[in-house]
């Protein structure tokens, strides 16, 4: 069994894609904004994985693609083939009465080589729209390890659309997850007792003049890695501040968490005992449910899986694997933790070559999500598209009880991923 | 403004053809991109992915490297890869990036078959071209390599050409063929590429005949007839038409090349869709109902020597939606994607054959097996029971 862990960790090399490689993709993220359209401009190919992807998911009627030739990128007509989309398709939106409120224009990797004038667009199709806002996404993963990778830049733009508000109230933004986390966690309640008028997320939002009401609130809550770019702008232009509230599966991590929001607040912090006696007795439970059987974590549902690998070793569950292709910085203490703690843990690389050669050596194991579970051959498999909605004790209840049931039975993890929209 | 897609997906893209293509050969393939076109080819354009063990990756490019043009950090992943993998042989392919920043994609294969003693092919696909054209790219360059010059035929030896997964889709429509074949008596040489191995390829010059079931594989055809001699038979063998066999025997007789066509006929059906098997259908339902109006378009190219007078060569979604509006056919049979383009208040009637090309894993498990009774099921939905079983 090769192992990253074993020679060079981490190591930079060709990647694999696995048939449960993938996650929302850009497109969606950026249609989050309510009353958006998108027009994506570029090569045809680069469109084709989002378009089906929002067709899967009845999404389609909000995206449309303007297809560049060779001639179009070499000899400069790109920018004139951008603008005359533009027309059309807002001239067909609004025969249609569909005429959208924002057009977010779409470029792909191609245009950062190109050095298009995005400024000079937008300004004038602002002035022959005036009733509409545009801005330019990127959907270009030659960006992946900079500073503003796909994910993040695309919530900045998301989050740019926002106006600056006077009218400012004691609301809380959360910024970072994409789907909004599940009601039934504490985070709502606890927030409301540290005096939250309302906690505001942007799938709230059925208006574009709704979504503006995000601009009142007084602090941002960033609870994924992806969101801290998008609230440093917030907070430069709408003055919000913002406070790291990653989501995490351990316990003392969470309540730090919840003692720095109230700080930041202004407020004493409540008491917990009740919520980490809660948490604790599920952690036992589940540890007993699962028994012998190892878990195998993957680092594309869960998005600092050494954090959760950590809290269930530390309840007395067997870890065998990680799949991570990089460690975040967010995880990287817990990344040491477990490799000085559990050193024969394996720690794969999920898009490694060798991937596509190695055993399936874990048929008995259970596999916090889908591209884990393909690639070991997990029979039991936590069905969990991305770790959307747990947060907080709550989260982790819920995720031991998600655990437990899924110990219990095999599943078919191609039909799983059927019904699975994946785009990378 | 043909280049405004509205409603439909993209088509699968030429990097994904020449990837299909290369798919049973046991050789390393990279997509030399960021991560997206690898996804397309992964996700959307290849229905035999999950469970495979093909060795298609993505190289991974970031800015940097194509700002400074690391060609070296791209060859040393290639070969760091195939010494772990142990590939047949390698071939890298383009996308857009390498198209903008000017890879030299043959150059960087000739230094990996240089360092590693494999055979390496390299690939100028950039993501504006189409799958069919990466198809045929991928079968030209590996008959030009591989297959060795005979000097003995094999008697009846026949070589498929054009077989692939983003026409026929995953189940077994390729077998079928190869049976459909033998049960005529032939032996089938190379099944190019679907099935394929590199010995068949070796050994293509032994066949007596090549049946071309696919655009994609005219340039194969022509490239074998050049080289060869072998003569071509361009068609499906669909519904109770036994035209393909018989061209096939008669090429046997006279050497001679034949295409299975007929000349595009407007006022009732529209068949959109790959150009080989959009004629077979026509032929088919010619067969049935000798007097029933077709017109085949098609939105990947169409190739001269296939196309017949009137076919349409659909160059954008526009297009489509006017011939569709045109008030020229009452039926139109294609992808059922073409819904979506549908006026709510359209009379026409949609009888759907799915292709991955368009609407990739939406439909693919629905697509029929084109050579038993479930192809005469989708004739009979297009002439109705009635016409269909007065030949039947």
């Amino acid at each position: 069994m090769s192992c990253c862990l074993h020679n060079n960790l981490f190591e930079d090399s060709l990647h694999y894609s696995s048939p449960a490689h993938g996650g929302w993709g850009v497109l969606k993220m950026g249609q989050l904004v309510p009353e958006s359209y998108q027009l994506f401009v570029s090569p045809a190919a680069c469109g084709r994985h989002g378009a089906l992807a929002a067709r899967m998911e009845d999404r389609k009627n909000r995206v449309s693609y303007v297809f560049l030739s060779e001639a179009d990128i070499v000899s400069g007509g790109y920018e004139d083939t951008l603008i005359q989309s533009a027309r059309k398709l807002l001239a067909h939106l609004k025969r249609k009465g569909r005429m959208p409120k924002v057009l977010m224009i779409f470029v792909s990797c191609i245009d950062d080589l190109l050095g298009t004038d995005h400024d000079a667009l937008i300004m004038q199709l602002s002035e022959e729209f005036p009733d509409v806002r545009f801005t330019f996404a990127h959907m270009n993963p030659t960006s992946t390890d900079t500073g503003v990778p796909p994910a993040v830049n695309i919530q900045n733009k998301d989050y740019a659309l926002l106006d600056r508000r006077e009218d400012r109230d004691c609301g809380v933004n959360l910024i970072g997850n994409l789907a909004p986390i599940k009601k039934n966690s504490e985070l709502f309640t606890v927030l409301h007792e540290m005096g939250a008028s309302v906690v505001r997320h942007i799938s709230d939002y059925a208006t574009f003049i709704g979504y503006q009401e995000m601009a009142k609130s007084k602090l941002n809550l960033v609870l994924a890695p992806t969101g801290k770019y998008a609230s440093t702008n917030m907070e430069k232009k709408l003055g919000i501040p913002f406070e790291m509230a990653l989501t995490s599966f351990q316990i003392d991590c969470i309540k730090e968490t919840y003692e720095r929001i109230a700080k930041q607040l202004g407020v004493s912090c409540p008491d917990f005992t009740a919520y980490e006696e809660e948490c604790r007795a599920a952690m036992e439970r589940a540890a007993q449910t699962v028994g012998d059987m190892e878990i195998i974590i993957d680092g594309e549902t869960i998005t600092r899986p050494f954090d959760l690998a950590k809290s269930l070793l530390e309840a007395g569950m067997k870890v065998k694997c990680v799949y991570q292709q990089k460690v975040l910085p967010s995880d990287k203490a817990n990344f040491e933790w477990v490799r000085e703690n559990y050193p024969e843990i394996l720690v794969l690389q999920p898009q490694h070559p060798r991937t596509t050669i190695s055993e399936k050596f874990g048929v008995d194991c259970l596999s916090i999500g889908f591209s884990a579970a393909y690639i070991s051959g997990a029979k039991h498999v936590l069905d969990i598209a991305g770790q959307h909605g747990l947060y907080g004790f709550q989260g982790i209840i819920d995720l031991m009880k998600m655990i437990e049931e899924a110990s219990q039975k095999e599943v078919e993890l191609k039909k799983l991923l059927e019904d699975t929209v994946l785009v990378v | 403004m043909e280049n405004l897609w509205i409603t439909l997906p993209a088509l699968a893209p030429d990097y994904s053809g020449v990837c299909s293509a290369m798919f049973d050969l046991g050789g390393i393939c990279v997509i030399h991109d960021a991560s997206g076109c690898t996804g397309n080819y992964t996700g959307y354009d290849e229905p035999r992915w999950y469970g495979s063990s093909s060795k298609i990756f993505c190289s991974a490019i970031r800015e940097i490297d194509a700002v400074l043009g690391r060609d070296d950090k791209l060859i040393d992943n290639i070969i760091k890869a195939g010494e772990e993998l142990h590939p047949t042989m390698y071939t890298v392919i383009g996308s857009p990036v390498p198209m903008v920043i000017g890879s030299d994609m043959k150059g960087i294969a000739h230094e990996v078959e240089s360092r590693t003693g494999l055979p390496a092919f390299g690939f100028d696909t950039n993501g504006l071209g189409l799958y069919n054209k990466g198809i045929a790219m991928a079968m030209t360059e590996l008959i030009k390599r591989f297959t060795k010059n005979q000097p003995e035929k094999i008697t009846r030896g026949i070589n498929i050409l054009g077989s692939n997964a983003i026409d026929f889709s995953a189940n077994e429509n390729a077998q079928d063929l190869v049976k459909r074949l033998e049960d005529w008596d032939f032996q089938v040489i190379g099944k190019l590429m679907m099935g394929a191995s590199i010995e068949q390829i070796e050994n293509l010059a032994k066949a007596q005949v090549n049946l071309v079931v696919t655009e994609s594989g005219m340039a194969a055809a022509k490239l074998l007839k050049r080289k060869y001699n072998i003569p071509y038979v361009v068609g499906m063998p669909f519904g109770d038409s036994e035209d393909v066999r018989e061209m096939l025997e008669a090429a046997l007789l006279d050497g001679e090349d034949r295409v299975l066509k007929d000349a595009s006929q407007d006022g009732e059906i529209l068949i959109v869709g790959e150009q080989v098997l959009c004629n077979s259908i026509r032929r088919a339902i010619l067969s049935q109902r000798p007097e029933s109006k077709i017109t085949v378009g098609s939105m990947f190219g169409l190739d001269k020597t296939i196309a017949a007078e009137g076919d349409k060569n659909i160059t954008s979604e526009e297009k489509l939606i006017e011939l569709i509006d045109s008030g020229n056919y009452t039926t139109l049979v294609g992808d059922p994607l073409f819904e979506d383009l549908l006026a709510e208040d359209s009379s026409i009637k949609l009888v759907t054959l799915p292709h991955v090309a368009l609407s990739s894993k939406l439909y693919w498990d629905k697509m029929p097996r084109l050579l038993t009774e479930e192809m005469d099921a989708f004739l009979e939905e297009i002439i109705g029971k009635e016409a269909f079983h007065i030949v039947a």
